[in-house]
């Protein structure tokens, strides 16, 4: 917040930085881009970008779709702050909505992905602390087990079952009303 | 080659950090699903154990008392059980009900009162529902059911049901199917906060034509005890009808069935008492002169056709009851709150009356068990279809056989009786035994009740759930 004071916004959002993926690619992003990251924030803070930031847990593949993602929410986040301050304009809020819905409609496209995708996408959201993110991210994880039995998560999941029958059983009688 | 290695790790499966599957994954998750992830895998159960993120403490899944509404009382009574067991009150005297707070239907700790609130007695949160639609009398008797299930969603649902057609001979064409298809209930979702017409479509047949299932002028809608039943497992509201038949209302499909009543009940019978108890919706009634107490079970194994099944007939049900319970002064070991008693004096107060001293009454029965085992198959101990035998080898034992049914243990197959309007037992199904709960006639209700009725009308095993409901334009929840 402090190093985009509105002041400076112009000369904030023309600044560029340079992202390195794990597999040496390089990504040129707006600042007003990276710093959804709160990582990457922090590390503009302490004047540490120079030469590029180095991401040595994030993929090129998945740097891409994350920059995509922070490309999009970083406009919407800067109409947020523009419209933060009292106004009563009934024609702007109407394009605020329209905004907000193609702003989901964005969200929704974006989380059609593999599930192996989608887990990279989680890991890199929690690395770079993105918080929209790792919200999206982990609501359709979280969407995609409800309902479910264990036997279906573990499926859907290719998770290994280790507990022991006996485990399971005593496990299950601890909440019984859920399965009846 | 590293893009590739990342991929295959998180092909073997759910590669996370423990934080992010606990915190992010898990925590969004209602109790059901957390207790479905416990048993998972070994890393998961740690996950949702290690920050207690199932708070199954907190679900409505223990009995805490009965509601009672008395007819000529304003607010509904509770018995509660000892205090040692439960700290939650019935007393809905706070919520600003112009005609008091009778409770006309309860489903999982979330009660309907009858000036159209929804409250949760245990937080002491409470909302107005939105105007009824157009077209309803203000009042939720009989027809209003709520659903909740806290421990798949937040979100509660009220379902308006009419039975417009079944009164009056003027009302409809007598050779017209009843009940009709779609049958358009009123579902107000706190989802929305609003009502909304939703027509059900009927799958099967139909009861008959509305000239052989309705009453004409023989009988008012208050003669009827009908209540519902919401079985989570089945996404299905069971509604008891004025008429004795049945509706399964699928709440996933907006479809419904009809049910036709057990053998030997009519559309003219008393009413049998719906409930969900172990094994899904359940049937009792107790048939006169006789005292033959039956209880039914839904079969739902033929999808088409779902039929009450016997599971339990006792030919004769009576008790002997020691002499200890026989006074009216001693009360337990669950005790009567008296909330219109302490309501009434209040007001008595405010207005300068002076304040008639009687004694309260302190439970003497105590439970001589801890309360998780209240309802454990040897507290039954009291035999039920003893019979009068004339001899007095009961040491000044009394016969009792006036029962009638309150409702059902919602996880044990346990009935709960009322004896007259003085005294509630318990009876579990297994053994054939009773349990003495305790005394429920208020104090002093033959002083300050004298001319008024002396009956009870609405009966709600409730079930305490200390998770907050959402809903619109609710009051903020009562300091503890």
């Amino acid at each position: 917040m402090a190093s985009a004071g509105s002041g400076d916004e112009k000369a904030a959002a023309a600044a560029m930085i340079t992202l390195i993926s794990s597999d040496n690619e390089k990504f040129e992003v707006t600042e007003a881009t990276a710093t959804l990251s709160q990582t990457i924030r922090h590390m503009i803070e302490d004047g540490c970008t120079d030469g590029g930031v180095p991401l040595p847990n994030v993929t090129s593949k998945i740097l891409a779709r994350v920059i995509e993602y922070c490309k999009k929410h970083a406009t919407a986040a800067a109409g947020e702050e523009g419209s933060s301050s009292s106004f009563s304009d009934a024609a702007f809020l109407e394009v605020d909505r329209a905004f907000l819905e193609e702003l989901e409609e964005f969200d929704d496209a974006f989380l059609e992905v593999d599930r192996a995708t989608l887990f990279d996408l989680i890991l890199a959201a929690n690395y770079l602390d993105i918080k929209g993110l790792l919200n999206l991210t982990c609501q359709k994880v979280a969407d995609s087990v409800k309902g479910k039995t264990p036997e279906q998560i573990r499926e859907m999941y290719n998770i290994v079952n280790d507990l022991t029958p006996e485990e399971e059983a005593e496990i299950r009688r601890e909440t019984q009303w859920a399965f009846e | 080659m590293e893009e590739q290695h990342q991929q295959q790790g998180n092909d073997d499966g759910l590669i996370l950090p423990e934080d992010v599957l606990a915190e992010q994954i898990l925590r969004r998750l209602a109790p059901r699903d957390l207790a479905v992830c416990r048993c998972v895998c070994a890393e998961w159960k740690v996950a949702v154990d290690g920050r207690r993120l199932l708070r199954a403490d907190l679900l409505p899944l223990s009995v805490g008392g009965i509601f009672l509404n008395f007819e000529a009382h304003r607010y509904a009574e509770f018995l509660r059980p000892p205090s040692s067991c439960s700290s939650v009150s019935g007393d809905l005297t706070h919520v600003p009900c112009p005609d008091g707070t009778k409770v006309m239907d309860h489903c999982n700790g979330l009660v309907l009162l009858d000036g159209c609130v929804v409250a949760n007695p245990a937080t002491g949160w409470w909302a107005p529902l939105p105007p009824w639609p157009a077209g309803w009398p203000n009042s939720c008797q009989q027809v209003a059911h709520i659903v909740f299930d806290p421990a798949v969603s937040p979100h509660y649902s009220v379902f308006l049901v009419s039975y417009a057609s079944l009164y009056g001979e003027l009302q409809g064409d007598p050779a017209a199917e009843w009940p009709p298809s779609p049958y358009p209930f009123h579902v107000l979702s706190s989802t929305t906060g609003r009502w909304e017409e939703r027509p059900f479509l009927r799958q099967g047949g139909a009861a008959g034509a509305i000239a052989d299932v309705r009453f004409g002028g023989e009988r008012t809608q208050n003669d009827y005890r009908c209540f519902a039943a919401y079985y989570s497992k089945k996404q299905a509201l069971y509604v008891h009808c004025q008429n004795n038949f049945f509706l399964r209302i699928s709440l996933s499909r907006d479809e419904y069935q009809v049910i036709k009543p057990p053998p030997g009940i009519s559309v003219h019978s008393g009413s049998p008492v719906l409930g969900k108890s172990e094994k899904g919706p359940y049937l009792a009634a107790i048939l006169y002169p006789e005292s033959c107490f039956k209880v039914w079970i839904l079969d739902e194994s033929n999808q088409h056709q779902s039929q009450w099944v016997l599971r339990h007939c006792n030919n004769h049900l009576g008790m002997m009851l020691p002499p200890c319970y026989l006074d009216k002064k001693v009360c337990g070991p669950w005790v009567l709150e008296d909330i219109n008693y302490n309501e009434d004096r209040k007001q008595d107060a405010a207005m300068g009356l002076p304040f008639l001293q009687v004694e309260t009454a302190t439970p003497v029965v105590k439970h001589k068990s801890d309360c998780s085992s209240i309802f454990d198959e040897d507290n039954f101990t009291l035999d039920g279809s003893a019979t009068e035998d004339g001899t007095s080898s009961h040491g000044g034992s009394c016969y009792i056989d006036d029962f009638w049914v309150f409702g059902f243990h919602p996880y044990k197959e346990i009935v709960f009786l009322g004896s007259g309007y003085d005294r509630v037992v318990a009876y579990d199904l297994h053994s054939s035994k009773f349990q003495y709960l305790g005394n429920i006639h208020p104090t002093d209700f033959d002083v300050y009740y004298l001319y008024g009725p002396e009956g009870i009308d609405e009966t709600f095993v409730y079930t305490p759930c200390k998770l907050e409901a959402y809903g619109h334009q609710g009051s903020a929840p009562l300091a503890a």
